[in-house]
């Protein structure tokens, strides 16, 4: 499958550009609401993938919650960023399917584990040792709760800030940092025996490194 | 500062936020303590994978197409129940579509998924029970045995059934709704394991930096 990078392709917006534009999509014009999805698309999914990791359930998330963002758009609140809001929404509409699926066979796309990251290019630069390290640190957030894995998402992937995270998780800032040093000590907890076995986990591989 | 002081500070470090002279006692016994200076390592290489590790699988290449298509129709009171058919029932619709024209040849009868309609399950009538819901459900299944909405329908309704059965309190709370809800309410309740759509799209209000202890089982 191939695999996209959302850092590059997220556009720049000022608070302006956005304002005016989310106006137009209150008028329903069809390409203000196609450049809004379009320049939201991405990071949003690779949000939800992560929290999710299926494909299609990822997919069915990205568009119930941009339909909701549209249908609910008068309620948006411009204080803050039209993708606080959606990812919000996203949020929201991603525990309801983690809930259905609770109880019913998992179905992780499994081959992304195996190779996380790895396009034919990148995987030639990754070493053996880096492509495990990544492969264990992934398959232990996806074992954090779903309001740990999220706040770990945010902060990491996203770089979002802990009062972002707030909004977007509608909790207060306290429980966030609450949820992200709780994610730390378990994830440290999981992976310190794996990498204690395989290598000294003070170093970390070349690259790895930047 | 010692071993235990120094961990305690773990988090305010990796979050940026210790600075001044508890910064400058940190950074010497992190010279002096290897296994401080371990332990903080692994927590650094661990962000640093999340942080770098980016790449995620692509969304299809008509994703805009298709949301903008959903986006733009009329909006139906049965919307969501409806749209999640269409969803699903594009790519269904076509490949039954596909085998359709096989059978012909092949002499292969196929039918194809049966839309939820109102003509299918009365969607604006109250279901007292579940029992009630599901005696309707059945009742559809006898018409539309091919379809696999309705027999999805028809297992999540007996999971509920079993439920409020066991005698819980949240199986009490679900007996009580079932008194309140018309079908189509208790068809997106079962899609979304709740009700109200609206909810999902009130901007967030509590960001507030009051302490907030989250509930044990999702910690």
């Amino acid at each position: 499958m191939m695999k996209s990078d959302p850092a590059e392709t997220a556009a720049p917006q000022t608070r302006r550009e956005e304002q005016e534009l989310i106006r137009r999509v209150k008028r329903r014009d069809p390409a203000a609401m196609r450049q809004l999805i379009d320049l939201h698309k991405e990071r949003l999914f690779a949000f939800v993938w992560r929290m999710v990791r299926n494909h299609h359930d990822a997919e069915e998330v990205c568009q119930d919650a941009f339909l909701k963002a549209f249908a609910a758009l008068d309620t948006f609140d411009p204080t803050y960023r039209f993708s606080t809001w959606l990812f919000t929404i996203a949020y929201r509409v991603t525990l309801n399917v983690m809930r259905r699926r609770r109880g019913t066979a998992t179905d992780i796309d499994l081959g992304l584990f195996a190779d996380s990251g790895a396009g034919v290019e990148e995987q030639a630069v990754n070493s053996e040792e880096a492509r495990r390290l990544k492969q264990s640190v992934w398959s232990a957030v996806d074992r954090l709760s779903p309001p740990q894995r999220a706040a770990v998402l945010l902060f990491y992937q996203q770089e979002q800030s802990c009062q972002d995270i707030a909004a977007v998780l509608d909790i207060p800032v306290a429980t966030v940092k609450s949820h992200l040093h709780r994610a730390r000590a378990r994830l440290k907890e999981w992976l310190e025996p794996t990498w204690a076995e395989e290598s000294n986990p003070g170093r970390i591989p070349r690259d790895l490194a930047g | 500062m010692d071993c235990s002081q120094a961990k305690s500070l773990f988090n305010a470090f990796l979050d940026g936020e210790l600075n001044g002279s508890l910064a400058a006692e940190f950074a010497t016994h992190k010279l002096q303590c290897a296994s401080c200076r371990r332990e903080l390592a692994l927590l650094e290489v661990m962000g640093h994978v999340l942080s770098t590790d980016t790449v995620v699988p692509e969304l299809n290449a008509d994703f805009t197409d298709r949301l903008m298509a959903c986006a733009l129709e009329p909006a139906r009171p049965q919307r969501l129940w409806r749209r999640r058919v269409l969803y699903i029932g594009g790519p269904l619709a076509a490949a039954a579509c596909v085998l359709l024209a096989l059978s012909v040849f092949r002499g292969v009868p196929v039918k194809p998924e049966t839309e939820i309609t109102p003509q299918v399950l009365p969607f604006e009538e109250r279901m007292d029970s579940p029992e009630a819901m599901l005696r309707q459900v059945e009742k559809a299944r006898e018409t539309h045995p091919e379809s696999r909405e309705l027999a999805a329908l028809e297992d999540a309704l007996r999971q509920r059934v079993a439920h409020i059965a066991s005698g819980t309190e949240e199986g009490t709370k679900l007996l009580e709704n079932f008194g309140k809800m018309t079908i189509m309410e208790i068809l997106d309740s079962i899609q979304l394991d709740r009700p109200q759509e609206q909810q999902d799209a009130q901007p967030a209000a509590n960001t507030s930096g009051v302490e907030h202890v989250p509930p044990a089982d999702s910690l």
